[in-house]
């Protein structure tokens, strides 16, 4: 449902991947929208689709993936009807995207300075004003020595600080969305929680919406406004955090929160969820997750449940919801 | 990054000094006697004994290369024994025929090769991809004899419109310069994809993406750049081979360069004249491996630093 | 183990066309007997430098040999100096890779030096100053081609000996008391093994290439052997007259390098995809 506080609304987006086994159906009509202003997050296990998804997002999806439906509204625009070079003028002016791995997403044989003016000359900025423009945000980033780090190869920098780099270069062109994919997952526990602060002032300071893409709950407790759940390719839960924290609905949200360790609780072993994914070549017909579900029922393995409000903002998947 | 090719330089002398010193050594191993070979039967055994004396020859081996090595460093290629010019002209008439023949071909390889190579591995498994790459296959199982020979038939015999062989001005260059470049471009052209295959698979292709960057802009700043590190090493260290072909070249179109002298003394045992050829061919070999090295640093800014750490 | 790699082989269309022409080639030189409707050194001067026609199927050459037979009986020239060629110089670079990745230090500084020096000179000039101090036969065609290309095996199974190594299976087998030679040869050799195979499939049309430019340079089997380089060879003064006689032999050539250049590609798709070669 399209709002005004929307910005960009995704409708039955799915993508699927043409391997030699088979094809994957590795996001299956997913629906979500994210407002102005807002961290959303989009948390699931390894493989869901989450990164998928919002590679989607950018388009970039390439060989043997391909979109195979859906649209992706974003001012008045779909995305998914942009010629390849509309959008190039998307890409990085309106939404940019950030990586997991720092290390291999900065183009080794340049300098920082060239890969941070890089993006800024394509906004018809002279070359000198943009030199100028890349100490600056390397200053914004909070990196020490800026003038000096501004000329360093990205091989010469640590973890954290080429992650702020990449953060700084994405969002110099002050794109109306960020999206981040694991932006934290390759460093270290206290480095995250920098970089975290500095996705957290940057969203104020220039009133981007990120799309925070994770499997860790911790950092979304910490910045998310809300937050999408996904299962196999398919939405299960969307919500406000306090909502998905303290009334999970979907049994996989809810086993999810179950297996989170507390620090104020004395757990013995630590819960899990038992089974596998299961396979998303020949997907299971009705619910994804009712292998293994606690409470499936006969219905679960026949019927695809759909999205339900469950409460103001809170949607839910699963047919028990109805009672 | 002065003081690095000088070292470089400076250990390809002794790659020079193995390579001629092992070439000098396989030269005394031959049967037969140079001096024998070219002298009347009848002539008396003091006389032959004087020649060898007079060449050098009867000199321990250790000897014999000290002599030349030093004269060669001053210049002095020595003597031919079978022609009994200065070897120096010899090779002075005939290298400009070679390299007449071996420089546009490794300019036109190797500029074809990596336009051709990233074009067809942007457009991967398309129908482009797929005739080069086959076609490069088909080349690079063809002996470059044969299809100089081919060539020679369709366009000089049965189109009547370049000459057969030797060298008679611009025309006459065509076909073995064609000969020549087919093959190694086949070679190069699928090493070039490659590597821009592996390049493409790379995350910061993405992240150049997601800046806002143009196909164009994204293909030659990042993708080729950091694909030519290893496609321009492969290309001067290859480069030597060239020189392999070109005797076979000069064989079947008759082109007067050094290729066919070099086959002609190393047949007809004509020690000074295999040496001196080989010395040149040993210079190139050092000078476009060093070359490859230093290009390789300046390209990549990983290897520089690699290099500072070495220094220190 | 078998049945995956016959499974991906059958999959693999550049494995399964090399092999089909490895295989007809092979066919051809067992059977040449056969095949051939004359021997190779058949003289009949009456029909000497025949077009093509029933009788000789590929025309006949200066002294009235069938062309045809003589480039069925040169394949087993090609197919058995490109074998023991591949024997010989597989088994000097393997072992020399295996010492210089294993034992680092100055045994590898040695190797590495005479491995560049060998590779350093453009292959053909070397190999011509070889046979010619030994003296043009086949015979030496082999040895001399062998000392030229070893390096090509020295110097991958060096590099992938280095990587594995330091691994942790080896370092558990060290720590099991296992001697040098058996962490190489029992440790080390098997998961180099893939790529050995792949580089002595392409190194077989290497030596077939190098075999018939020696030939064709006078300098290889000695007449009347059909060596394909020296069928080409012998037809240079006749290519106005007498076209068959350069293009057949040339055609036999392109045709089995063909056949091992796609077998060894197909077999490094399917046995070590990463291989740089």
């Amino acid at each position: 449902m399209k709002t005004d506080k929307d910005l960009v609304s995704i409708n039955d987006l799915s993508v699927s991947f043409n391997t030699s086994a088979g094809v994957v159906s590795a996001v299956d009509r997913v629906n979500f929208s994210i407002r102005k202003k807002e961290i959303f997050a989009l948390v699931g296990e390894s493989g869901c689709g989450k990164s998928t998804t919002a590679y989607a997002l950018m388009r970039l999806i390439s060989e043997p993936g391909e979109i195979t439906g859906g649209k992706i509204i974003f001012q008045g625009q779909d995305l998914l009807s942009l010629s390849r070079r509309e959008m190039f003028n998307i890409r990085g002016k309106k939404i940019s995207m950030i990586f997991q791995n720092p290390l291999d997403s900065l183009n080794p044989v340049y300098r920082i300075k060239s890969q941070l003016s890089e993006a800024i000359v394509l906004d018809k900025i002279s070359k000198k004003d943009a030199w100028k423009k890349a100490v600056e945000i390397i200053k914004e980033v909070r990196i020490p020595d800026p003038e000096e780090r501004a000329n360093s190869y990205p091989f010469e920098l640590s973890g954290g600080m080429r992650q702020r780099v990449m953060i700084g270069m994405m969002i110099s062109r002050n794109p109306q969305l960020l999206i981040a994919d694991e932006p934290t997952t390759a460093l270290d526990v206290t480095i995250q929680a920098q970089i975290l602060e500095i996705i957290k002032d940057l969203k104020e300071a220039i009133e981007t919406s990120i799309l925070l893409i994770t499997h860790d709950f911790g950092i979304v407790a910490e910045i998310a406004d809300r937050i999408a759940v996904m299962y196999a390719g398919k939405i299960v839960e969307i919500g406000e955090v306090f909502q998905i924290f303290e009334k999970p609905c979907h049994p996989y949200t809810q086993l999810l929160m179950g297996s989170l360790p507390r620090m104020n609780k004395k757990e013995g072993r630590l819960k899990t969820i038992f089974g596998n994914v299961p396979n998303l070549i020949n997907p299971p017909i009705g619910c994804r997750f009712h292998e293994r579900c606690p409470y499936s029922k006969k219905e679960c393995q026949e019927i695809e449940p759909k999205m339900e409000e469950v409460e103001k903002g809170h949607l839910c998947a699963c047919i028990l919801t109805r009672k | 990054m002065l003081n690095y090719t000088l070292r470089r330089l400076f250990q390809g002398v002794f790659v020079i000094i193995a390579i001629t010193a092992t070439l000098f050594l396989i030269m005394q191993l031959m049967p037969g006697d140079p001096i024998k070979l070219i002298c009347n039967p009848r002539i008396p055994q003091e006389r032959i004994e004087e020649l060898r004396h007079l060449w050098g020859l009867d000199k321990p081996i250790i000897i014999q290369y000290f002599y030349w090595f030093s004269n060669i460093i001053k210049g002095d290629f020595g003597t031919s024994i079978i022609s009994g010019q200065k070897v120096s002209t010899l090779i002075a008439q005939r290298l400009p025929y070679t390299l007449m023949l071996t420089g546009p071909a490794l300019l036109i390889e190797f500029i074809i090769s990596i336009f051709l190579g990233l074009i067809a591995a942007y457009k991967r498994d398309s129908i482009f991809d797929k005739v080069i790459v086959n076609l490069a296959i088909i080349l690079r199982a063809i002996p470059i004899f044969w299809l100089g020979i081919l060539f020679i038939m369709f366009f000089s015999l049965k189109l009547r419109i370049l000459p057969v062989s030797g060298y008679s001005g611009f025309k006459s260059l065509i076909l073995p310069l064609a000969t020549l470049v087919f093959p190694y471009l086949a070679i190069n052209l699928r090493l070039t994809r490659s590597e821009v295959l592996e390049v493409l698979r790379e995350r910061m292709v993405l992240t150049a993406y997601a800046k806002g960057l143009n196909d164009r802009q994204v293909l030659l700043r990042h993708v080729l750049r950091n694909a030519l590190i290893p496609t321009t090493v492969m290309f001067f260290l290859s480069l030597p081979w060239i020189f392999g072909g070109s005797i076979i070249i000069e064989s079947v179109f008759a082109w007067p360069g050094t290729g066919k002298l070099l086959w002609k003394s190393i047949v007809g045992q004509d020690f000074p004249v295999v040496q001196g050829i080989i010395f040149i061919i040993a210079m190139l070999t050092v000078i476009s491996n060093t070359t490859g090295d230093v290009i390789t640093a300046l390209l990549d800014p990983r290897i520089r630093l690699e290099i500072k750490g070495e220094n220190a | 183990m078998i049945n995956n790699f016959i499974k991906d082989g059958l999959k693999n269309k550049t494995f399964c066309v090399g092999f089909f022409i490895f295989f007809s080639v092979l066919f051809i030189a067992i059977f040449a007997d056969i095949i051939a409707p004359y021997t190779y050194d058949e003289m009949e001067i009456i029909n000497k430098l025949n077009n093509p026609n029933q009788q000789h199927l590929f025309g006949t050459d200066r002294y009235g040999r069938d062309i045809f037979s003589r480039v069925v009986y040169g394949s087993r020239i090609a197919l058995w100096v490109g074998l023991i060629v591949v024997i010989i110089e597989s088994f000097i670079g393997i072992s020399l890779g295996l010492l210089a990745g294993y034992y680092g230090g100055i045994t590898n500084r040695i190797i590495l030096f005479i491995t560049d020096l060998t590779w350093s000179m453009p292959p053909i000039i070397l190999a011509l100053a070889i046979i010619t101090m030994l003296g043009p036969s086949l015979n030496n065609v082999v040895t001399s081609i062998a000392i030229v290309s070893w390096a090509q095996f020295t110097r991958i199974v060096r590099a992938k000996t280095q990587s594995l190594k330091n691994m942790p299976f080896v370092e558990a087998a060290r720590a099991f008391g296992e001697n040098d030679f058996n962490i190489i040869f029992r440790y080390i050799l098997p998961n180099v093994m893939p790529s050995i195979i792949v580089i002595t499939t392409l190194a077989l049309p290497s030596a077939i290439l190098l075999t018939s430019s020696l030939g064709f340079l006078g300098l290889g089997a000695q007449p009347p052997l059909p060596d394909w380089g020296v069928i080409l060879y012998n037809g240079i003064p006749f290519i106005r007259k007498a076209p068959w006689i350069t293009i057949f032999p040339g055609f036999a050539i392109a045709y089995t390098v063909l056949g091992f250049n796609l077998l060894g590609e197909g077999l490094r798709d399917i046995l070590d995809p990463k291989l740089k070669i």
